[in-house]
């Protein structure tokens, strides 16, 4: 049997009075995209951390590889690509800089890194910024060369904190493929998303959070029979597992009538 | 035209609005990397994007006025050894036409230099954009960039007009008693009005023409960054120099100038002084208005026609002058406000770099990133500069006789350390600051702190140390320079030691993981108080070295030997050599 990539199990974090995640477990399985799926603020950025040792657990377990994040962080750490929701790399630096520090610091080969690299800024399009100011590069191309970065080291585990964000439609189509790729050969994704249809496109299994509880956890099938609406679209599903589709409906018809007033005036 | 036509006034309220949007965008272009920190601290405190503008105006108005001083006791001077029979009037034209030339050349300088760091925000495209695209003429619009300009430099500009003249009038009363006549008085104040009109409106035409052209820059950051960070770190190291050397001009001025004109100081043949006066005064900018002045003082029948004439002529080419870069610089003003597509950016050839990874050992990869970091960024790089002000102050102690005779050297010795570590304290914020800006990419790489500390040594002690000797070594005239050479030399190791430990203190204090440290601040509550005592801490220490050097400097040794192994001790518990083991996955 092979062993789990990661397992979460009973995990609570609180930061103050605000449970992030609150006795959130699943397991990420070799080979498998696998997605964190919820609403803002349902603690899906704070669970990617947890996994990669970044905070501290309050009470359950993580362990990575068989590895607990606190004390073996840097095996860890070793082993996973990891983007993370903000493009906040070094904005002072040139994606040419970056790549060789992060490179430097996992001592990797150098001939290897350079085709690898040449093909992902090809296949990203982003070969002429190569040479530019982090900063002065559009918030979709920093997405890219985060991308990228976490990609060199053919990490056997990616975290992707809604990667796609920014991308335009042709770049994020390869960053799929890049995604689907990765799994074919055995690799895992955690991939965090508040997007129904990217989850529904791209993972494997989703685990549904909301208020840092998983609500569900399964593939496509699974979920729908859950919502007890099988055959309906995710978008149903996702709302009501995650008890939005009331107040979505409330919402909703509350714009319909400031709309409706305007158009009167 | 036939859209509504906007009052002045109302377009100089609306220029409010532009200015600080002006200043907000080019403390955040001078933020650079740190712009996220600088955001969040003006959304705490939305005032503070004023409060720096404020700061640069009255710095500047002090400048100028402390400046005045040279002109004025000129005149002062002037009016006193002119009852001396023996005094020559050759000199005191040379000595009085050079300082109040002088003067007017500083005028600019100060202007320029310490207007256009933060000028060049008003003079960039950026602000104007918005209230382009609002329903206002061109000719509204570049009516408010130049309100917005004037608002920039309103004090200053007020304090240019009035210093010389309310100066001049002081210089030459003061001695007479109020004794001089109305007649004389008026003269001297139109003629100062004149000169100090036509100077002013050439230094403000300089400082939009310059500012303009630094503002091109910023705005060309994506081709041209290498230029832009040169700028920043130039206008620092200008703003910290010339702090510095105005405090040493103020003390030339006020202690020598008085005895120049002493004939027993003369130092070169009157007849050289008397061709130099002679042609100098034809020289537009800054000498004719400077020897017009002078020559009105010592009384226009006892200078040399030709002087007269030169002077006159002078000031004529100067108010021409004058009137043709303030042409130019309206014309700058206006060009701002136009929205052009960036097509001529185009010329700059594509120079593509060729794509290829290179690996170094992860100490030498982190001082590469923090080498980067800190040259990119103001904020660093005025951390990084701070130790410049050691010798600077250093000098300047010494220049002001503060410490004389074998009782001051410690001191002296005590003066240097705590400017040693106030700088290295700096330093120490500054680089272990860097670590939070990239947050996400290296808390996501198998990162050891202890390479990264290594990495940090370099940045902690090259500028201190090397700035201390500096300090040092301008002072080999003096007579106890060995004494002090000696006690320094003994102190650097202290320098080093107390260094580590503010750096350990740090990491101890903001960094402390349940099994681990890291170097970015994530136990940030109590934040100021934590930082003081730092400080604190690191000060101590320095009294503390100093006080058994004075004891005796083979005690000293020892206990920095002492200090030495304890610190290694520290540095191996805090940062443990970690198995590669990963590497062999
Ligand atoms: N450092 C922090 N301090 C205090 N509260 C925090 C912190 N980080 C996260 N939280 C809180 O924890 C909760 C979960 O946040 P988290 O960022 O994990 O949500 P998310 O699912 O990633 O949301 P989004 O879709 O917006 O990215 C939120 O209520 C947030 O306000
Ligand atoms: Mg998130």
């Amino acid at each position: 049997m092979v062993n789990n990539i990661v397992e979460v199990s009973n995990v609570v974090k609180t930061f103050g009075d605000v449970r992030a995640v609150d006795g959130l477990s699943f397991v990420v399985k070799p080979g498998e995209i696998f997605g964190l799926l919820g609403p803002n603020g349902a603690g899906k950025t704070t669970t990617v951390k947890l996994i990669l040792g970044l905070l501290e657990l309050d009470a359950g377990d993580i362990t990575v590889f068989d590895l607990l994040p606190s004390t073996d962080e840097m095996a860890i750490k070793q082993r996973i690509g990891y983007v993370s929701e903000e493009p906040l790399i070094y904005k002072s630096m040139t994606p040419k800089e970056l790549f060789d520090f992060t490179s430097s610091i996992r001592r990797l080969n150098p001939e290897d890194t350079t085709a690898k690299l040449q093909r992902y800024l090809e296949s990203l399009e982003a070969e002429q910024y190569y040479d530019k100011l982090i900063a002065t590069l559009s918030r979709g191309n920093k997405q890219k060369m985060q991308v990228i970065a976490a990609l060199l080291h053919e990490p056997k585990l990616l975290i992707m904190d809604e990667p796609l964000t920014g991308l335009d439609a042709k770049s994020a189509k390869v960053v799929k493929e890049i995604l689907e790729l990765h799994a074919e050969n055995g690799g895992s994704v955690i991939f965090s998303t508040h997007i129904l249809e990217v989850a529904e496109d791209v993972c494997d299994r989703i685990c549904i959070i909301n208020e840092g509880k998983a609500v569900a956890t399964g593939t496509m099938d699974e979920l729908s029979k859950l919502a007890d609406k099988a055959g309906a679209d995710l978008e149903e599903i996702f709302l009501k597992l995650t008890q939005q589709d009331e107040s979505v409906n409330r919402i909703i018809s509350n714009l319909r009538k400031l709309t409706n007033n305007g158009g009167n005036r | 035209m036939t859209e509504a036509e906007y009052s002045n006034k109302e377009l100089y309220k609306i220029s409010k609005r532009v200015f600080t949007e002006s200043i907000f965008h080019s403390q955040q272009q001078a933020a650079g990397s740190n712009k996220a920190k600088f955001l969040e601290r003006v959304g705490k405190k939305r005032e503070s994007i004023g409060t720096q503008s404020i700061i640069m105006k009255i710095l500047v108005a002090f400048y100028i006025v402390v400046f005045t001083a040279m002109p004025v006791l000129s005149f002062l001077q002037i009016n006193i050894v002119s009852g001396i029979p023996l005094v020559e009037e050759t000199w005191n034209l040379f000595v009085g036409g050079f300082s109040v030339s002088g003067y007017l050349l500083l005028q600019p300088i100060i202007l320029v230099l310490f207007s256009i760091t933060f000028t060049w925000g008003f003079l960039s495209k950026e602000p104007y954009t918005w209230i382009s695209t609002l329903p206002y003429s061109r000719k509204d619009v570049s009516k408010i960039s130049f309100f917005t300009f004037l608002r920039g430099i309103d004090v200053q500009m007020i304090v240019l007009f009035l210093a010389l003249p309310i100066g001049t009038i002081i210089g030459i009363n003061l001695p007479k008693g109020m004794g001089i006549g109305l007649a004389e008085n008026f003269l001297m104040i139109g003629v100062c009005l004149i000169v100090n009109i036509a100077n002013t409106v050439f230094n403000l035409s300089l400082t939009i023409l310059l500012g303009r052209k630094m503002a091109k820059v910023m705005e060309d950051q994506e081709e041209n960054n290498r230029m832009a960070n040169f700028i920043r770190i130039g206008s620092m190291l200008i703003y910290l120099i010339f702090t510095m050397l105005a405090s040493f001009a103020i003390q030339m001025a006020i202690t020598k100038l008085p005895l120049l004109y002493d004939p027993a100081n003369q130092f070169i043949s009157t007849q050289s002084a008397d061709i130099v006066n002679k042609v100098l005064s034809f020289i537009p900018f800054p000498f004719a208005g400077g020897y017009l002045l002078t020559s009105i003082v010592i009384g226009v029948t006892k200078v040399p026609l030709l002087v007269v004439i030169g002077s006159t002529v002078g000031t004529v080419l100067q108010i021409g002058l004058a009137i043709l870069v303030f042409r130019k610089a309206l014309q700058t003003l206006q060009d701002i406000t136009l929205i052009e597509s960036k097509t001529k950016k185009s010329r700059t050839r594509k120079k593509t770099t060729p794509i290829e990874v290179r690996v170094f050992k992860p100490t030498r990869a982190y001082m590469k990133r923090d080498l980067a970091l800190i040259t990119r960024e103001l904020q660093m790089i005025t951390y990084m500069l701070m130790p410049i002000m050691i010798p600077i102050t250093t000098a300047l102690a010494y220049a002001l006789d503060m410490y004389l005779g074998k009782t001051g050297i410690p001191a002296m010795v005590l003066y240097i350390m705590s400017f040693a570590i106030f700088s290295t304290f700096f330093i120490i914020i500054g680089i272990t600051s860097i670590e939070t800006g990239g947050e996400t990419i290296t808390s996501s790489l198998p990162i050891n702190i202890r390479d990264q500390i290594k990495a940090k040594m370099p940045f902690l002690f090259s500028t201190v140390p090397l700035m201390v000797l500096v300090a040092i070594l301008l002072q080999f005239k003096q007579a106890h320079f060995m004494d002090v050479l000696l006690m320094t030399v003994v102190q650097l190791p202290a320098i080093f030691i107390i260094g580590m430990s503010g750096l350990f203190l740090k990491i101890l204090l903001f960094g402390k993981f349940k099994y681990k440290y890291v170097i970015e601040e994530v136990k940030t509550k109590y934040k100021e108080i934590k930082i003081i005592s730092i400080l604190v801490i690191m000060l101590a220490l320095a009294v503390g070295f100093i006080f058994t050097m004075m004891v005796g400097w083979w005690l000293a040794l020892v206990l920095e030997g002492i200090c030495l192994i304890l610190l290694l001790i520290i540095f191996n518990v805090m940062f443990p050599k970690k198995s590669d083991n990963w590497m062999t996955t």
